[in-house]
């Protein structure tokens, strides 16, 4: 390869572009990469390498080993069209047409531009009008791209200071929209299966984070930091088993005996995202735990862990019924706190009407800083829908 | 740097090799101009577009880290 003569980049596909920053730098690749969390560009499957020629002209895009002397070797002739020139990221003031137009009077595209526009800007405080863009764009008939960008600002806006109650839920709901748009798109299934269950996975997704920064730092080089860690079904694998269903257990509040958190002073959250096809019958379920700040609700760390219990229907095997997330190393403490299950349900009877897991945390909690301590009892409901239709399942969930 | 980007090239052959590749895109076809749209850059800063590459030949990477 004559210096000068070629260059490299990258385009990733990515929701957390910055753990492929973390990736280029553990494989010390230094090249520019564009980042494409929204499948503008609509491709479908990675990896691909295209060979483009001095003019921007496509010459391979499917590129071998094999084709790269002949590529870098062969001289190609101006092409007779001129290139289109690129359109601005305002798209050449569109954007201020439709911000200046009335709401009523917005088609599906406009919609849909906008909602780009203001998720590529980057700022998190354009999340709240680029989710809604993107809603309107996919109630307005808009296609199936209009679903899975809704579903990347969702979950965007779920890891930020702009979080809304159920974003990471309609996230998932709105990429399974969209996937049932065109089932075929794999980078849109991906998304899913990202944070989807093991019988579902086609491998692991993150599981090299570990590694490259072990490797990182024995370089004597600092790893460049994640805005947030992999979860545990993003470090999973694939696998059909499961643990014993435990039926012979009971669960730590059979008779329902401890005091409802009727506040509620802790804050639920449930969300489940399903296999995408109808192969695999599983789903994978996250519980959010978070001290709820306008009754100043803190986790009381002198007293117990926290415990999660689940009750099973038949059928509907889990990894486990008894979850425990231990307590902080400090008195009292604010933080979320998370755990995540997979349910496998194959082979139950498939009919309209949900089945449903029921379960409840028991946490120790205090109201406000000098309150009162107590030992509260939530119960939930984990809700899988199976659907006969192919390509989709669809579910959902709701804290009581 | 131009051994770094024959490693890589060679890595990322390797990854298409290995057959992982999957379904077909439908818009970019041999013969056409790549799109010319603006995508953010990984390191920060402005906007790109893949046209800004232009007058040199490019071998791009479409991937993801997974």
């Amino acid at each position: 390869m004559e210096e000068g003569k070629v260059q490299v980049a990258g385009l990733i596909q990515e929701q957390h572009p910055d753990r492929c920053r973390l990736f280029m730098q553990w494989h010390q690749m230094d090249w520019p990469v564009l980042v494409d969390s929204l499948n503008l560009l609509g491709f479908s499957s990675v990896p691909m390498t295209f060979l483009i020629d001095e003019h921007g002209i496509i010459r391979n895009r499917r590129a071998r080993p094999g084709d790269l002397a002949e590529f870098l070797s062969t001289s190609y002739p101006a092409p007779q069209e001129p290139a289109p020139p690129p359109v601005a990221p305002d798209l050449d003031g569109k954007i201020e047409t439709i911000e200046s137009s009335k709401a009523e009077t917005r088609s599906a595209a406009d919609w849909t531009a906008y909602g780009d526009w203001l998720f590529l800007r980057g700022a998190e405080a354009d999340l709240m009008r680029c989710v809604e863009a993107y809603r309107r764009a996919a109630d307005g008939g808009g296609p199936p791209e209009a679903r899975f960008r809704l579903g990347v600002a969702l979950r965007r806006r779920s890891e930020s200071s702009h979080r809304q109650p159920g974003d990471f839920q309609a996230s998932i709901d709105a990429w399974l929209a969209a996937l049932d748009g065109d089932p075929d798109q794999y980078i849109w299934r991906r998304r899913i299966q990202q944070y989807g269950p093991r019988p579902d996975k086609p491998y692991p997704f993150y599981t090299w984070v570990k590694k490259a920064r072990e490797e990182i730092t024995r370089r004597g080089d600092e790893p460049s930091p994640l805005c947030v860690e992999p979860s545990g079904a993003e470090l999973a694998g694939p696998g059909k088993t499961l643990g014993p269903d435990g039926a012979e257990k009971s669960g730590p509040d059979p008779e329902g005996r401890i005091r409802r958190d009727s506040s509620p002073l802790i804050n639920l959250e449930i969300t489940v995202a399903p296999s995408t096809d109808n192969e695999h019958v599983a789903a994978r379920a996250y519980l959010s735990l978070r001290p709820n700040e306008e009754k100043k609700g803190h986790w009381n760390n002198e007293a117990g862990d926290t415990v999660i219990w689940l009750d099973p229907p038949e059928g509907v095997r889990l990894d486990d019924r008894s979850f425990t997330i231990p307590k902080a190393a400090e008195e009292t403490s604010t933080e979320t706190r998370r755990v995540e299950f997979e349910a496998h349900y194959d082979g139950v009877a498939m009919d309209d009407e949900p089945l449903m897991i029921s379960g409840y945390v028991l946490y120790y909690v205090c109201e406000d800083v000098d309150g009162e301590c107590l030992y509260l009892r939530r119960d939930f409901l984990v809700k899988l829908r199976p659907s006969r239709s192919a390509g989709r399942r669809s579910a959902g969930a709701s804290p009581r | 740097m131009i051994r770094t980007a024959l490693t890589s090239v060679v890595f990322f052959l390797s990854i298409i090799l290995s057959g992982s590749s999957k379904a077909e895109d439908m818009d970019l076809r041999v013969g056409q101009y790549f799109p010319a749209i603006f995508l953010p850059s990984l390191g920060g800063g402005k906007m790109r577009s893949v046209s800004s590459f232009r007058g040199k030949k490019l071998i791009l990477h479409v991937f993801a880290s997974w």
